[in-house]
């Protein structure tokens, strides 16, 4: 079973809006296409991945999760979430308490990143784990 | 733990997991996934592999509690 036409046609534009928009903000050309190169590739490779339920007759929603994956995404979320959350209350009593001051916007980025981390991270290990 | 008989009545049916992954409307990973005992279906799912491999759910799926699984 293979995805039908709308389907490689919405992500191809996808692949395209993000090269698009790198460009736009001033990246190197060669950047912007490699992203929209590096996009395509994914969306082509994803629905033989064995990782989503193909449904052609979906159009250009064809591929889904099923409910091991979703529960994977969920409790990867859900780790993020924590982390997010003790990060930054542990950030905020130490700003605010002892520092007497709000918690840096570099600190909070760096909580951002942390949780796209741990999401990460925790997909990675249930994907492992089966 | 639960335990399953799911590989061996695919088998014994000549499915094969993509078949059966189609089937019941999942990835041939959740198949493989639910063979080894490494995820537990939803009941949904659970009774969805059942109708397709044409077995009651019961014979399929079982605690370990229940020393030699359901008769």
């Amino acid at each position: 079973m293979k995805p039908s036409f709308p389907y490689y046609l919405s992500r191809g534009l996808i692949a395209m809006g993000f090269g698009l928009m790198l460009i736009l903000l001033g990246a190197p050309w060669l950047v912007g296409f490699a992203v929209f190169a590096l996009a395509m590739a994914w969306f082509l490779w994803a629905p033989r991945s064995g990782l989503y339920v193909l449904r052609p007759q979906g159009g250009i929603a064809a591929l889904s999760r099923d409910e091991r994956l979703a529960s994977m995404t969920n409790k990867a979320a859900r780790n993020g979430f924590v982390v997010a959350v003790m990060a930054l209350a542990v950030c905020l009593t130490y700003f605010r308490v002892w520092g007497g001051d709000s918690v840096p916007t570099a600190i909070v980025a760096s909580i951002l990143v942390l949780t796209i981390l741990v999401y990460a991270i925790s997909q990675f290990v249930l994907r492992r784990a089966g | 733990m639960l335990l399953t008989r799911v590989r061996e009545t695919r088998m014994k049916q000549g499915l094969t997991q993509e078949a059966l992954a189609t089937a019941v409307g999942v990835t041939r990973q959740t198949i493989i996934a639910i063979e080894k005992s490494k995820f537990i279906p939803s009941v949904k799912l659970a009774l969805q592999i059942a109708a397709a491999l044409h077995v009651p759910v019961h014979r399929l799926f079982w605690l370990d509690s229940a020393p030699g699984g359901t008769s």
